[in-house]
């Protein structure tokens, strides 16, 4: 019944609702259920009065918890979008909230300045690359540092925004909801699967935390069953965990997101109807002027005419002399062997 | 000499694993040793099977916190003496009100043997049976032929209880009886009925 119901919201909600909000949720809603019944009559006992239920209240009971849930997931996912920003760094302006903002941006500031004169301290290529990479990967590049955030996360994540700016002057705040309909959906499912473990593994660090912020003080201040109230507190643990896992999945997320723009930017310009610049500054151009046509409607040149199609079979019309010539200039014997 | 500079430190992580590592332990401490005001209550000696009826000899007087007592705890002996379980009660644990039933007659529950039939909605009378209720046993054999016997005018109903196969009624048989019930309720169904009071 349990996996039907899964399958049915899979079906409805899609695989990301379920990994990153159905099943989160029902994970602690489950446990803080389990915890009030063991605190107010004891589980054993619980489960027997559940066992005397008629098979009707039971119907009833499971129903309105399923529909609970849901209800609690569907508003956790809508969230996903402003939790996802509040583990980036984009926190209410609250004087004591942007004091911490700029406390911690300086201090992300000092670890690339730190890593930065490593680099420049270190002895071979293979650790001066070391170092590179991992400023790449977790730092905003070196020309964007007043860019800096305040959680490695957020950095991460800036860094791999950042990088189709850097290396095509792609705007991807503007560009990608244009890039998006045109990706394979192989190439899409790759992205949303980096996606949905982010989000997920952010979910369940929010929930583990939220767990051992509310049951905690309950416990220690109604009841004193030291043993639930140690049990709850590991939520802590489980919470850093995951906030770990989901640092991991952002560098993955980051890779993912910097190959799509490397790979299928080219598939806007054709869809565009715009030529396919000859070089890295060309591309920078056009791109440049494709963001301000987008987001300050500045009009686009018209692009120059494409010069006419060779003629049908020009090719080998044109490889033709060549062939001749090279057979000529071979030795005479290597020309009777052939 | 080259001194290689020290990574900047986050006070974040010591924040973080401050409040697990130091917090937490000395909260657990406080709770494990916070002095509350204990109550007397009287508890059962030992671990007790389900059916069985409390007598003064099974109990004792422990003190439990007073965070653990609910409305829902029996606080008084004169409670529990005289009832019987619905489960097994472990000892020295508080007795709720709903682990333990009223027997109208204790001669309904003296030498009885916990007998279960299987119920459908009639047999338990829409839902409306309980633990403690007195009810007449009438089987009803499948032949047709055979008359239907009324077996019993009064017997305890000691639980009602969903199983994994369906409902079951736990009804006090008379043990001195117990045979006469196997033979009567052979190919046949049992009926219960209780009086309208």
């Amino acid at each position: 019944m349990f996996a039907t119901v899964l399958q049915e919201l899979k079906g409805y909600f899609g695989r990301d609702f379920l990994l990153a909000a159905f099943l989160p949720i029902l994970l602690f809603a489950g446990l803080s259920l389990m915890l009030y019944l063991e605190v107010t009559q004891g589980l054993g006992t619980a489960l027997a009065g559940w066992e005397n239920l008629p098979t009707l209240a039971r119907t009833v009971v499971i129903a309105g918890t399923v529909i609970a849930v849901v209800v609690a997931a569907y508003l956790l996912y809508n969230g996903q979008y402003v939790i996802v920003r509040l583990f980036e760094g984009y926190w209410p302006q609250i004087r004591a909230l942007l004091w911490l903002r700029n406390y911690r941006v300086g201090l992300y500031r000092k670890r690339w300045e730190y890593l930065d004169h490593l680099a420049q301290q270190a002895g071979t290529g293979t650790e001066i690359n070391e170092i590179q990479s991992e400023q790449l990967v977790f730092y905003p590049p070196p020309n964007h540092l007043d860019q800096m955030m305040p959680t490695r996360l957020g950095n991460i994540l800036r860094a791999a925004e950042i990088y189709p700016h850097e290396r095509y002057g792609i705007d991807a705040a503007v560009i990608w909801p244009r890039l998006r309909p045109l990706l394979k959906p192989e190439t899409l499912a790759l992205l949303e699967d980096r996606k949905t473990t982010l989000t997920f593994m952010l979910s369940m660090c929010l929930l583990s935390a939220a767990f051992s912020l509310v049951w905690c003080p309950v416990l220690a201040l109604a009841t004193d069953r030291w043993d639930l109230f140690l049990l709850c507190a590991l939520g802590w643990p489980l919470a850093w965990l995951c906030y770990q896992n989901a640092v991991q999945s952002a560098v993955a997320y980051g890779e993912q997101l910097r190959a799509t723009f490397d790979l299928h930017r080219h598939d806007l310009l054709r869809a565009l109807n715009r030529p396919i610049p000859a070089d890295a500054d060309a591309e920078r151009k056009e791109w440049l002027r494709l963001g301000r046509f987008f987001y300050r409607n500045l009009p686009l040149p018209v692009p120059a005419p494409a010069s006419p199609p060779p003629p049908r079979g020009w090719e080998r019309v044109a490889e033709a002399p060549a062939d001749y010539l090279e057979k000529r200039s071979r030795p005479p014997e290597e020309q009777e062997q052939r | 000499m080259n001194t290689r500079p020290q990574p900047p430190r986050d006070p974040w992580s010591w924040l973080y694993w401050g409040l697990f590592f130091v917090v937490v332990p000395l909260v657990a401490l406080w709770m494990a040793h916070q002095s509350t005001p204990p109550v007397n209550l009287p508890v059962p000696a030992r671990d007790l099977p389900p059916y069985h009826i409390i007598t003064a000899g099974d109990l004792i007087t422990a003190s439990i916190p007073a965070r653990r007592v609910t409305a829902e705890t029996v606080c008084n002996a004169q409670d529990l003496i005289g009832r019987y379980t619905l489960q097994a009660l472990p000892a020295e644990q508080a007795v709720r009100r709903g682990q333990v039933v009223a027997v109208p007659d204790p001669a309904l529950i003296t030498d009885t043997l916990a007998v279960a039939i299987p119920a459908d909605s009639a047999t338990i009378l829409g839902g409306a049976l309980r633990p403690g209720d007195v009810v007449a046993v009438a089987v009803v054999p499948i032949e047709e032929a055979t008359a239907p016997v009324r077996l019993f005018d009064a017997v305890l109903v000691l639980d009602v209880k969903q199983a994994e196969g369906g409902k079951v009624v736990v009804l006090a048989i008379p043990a001195a009886r117990w045979e006469e019930y196997l033979t009567k309720s052979r190919n046949a169904t049992v009926m219960l009925a209780r009086r309208v009071e």
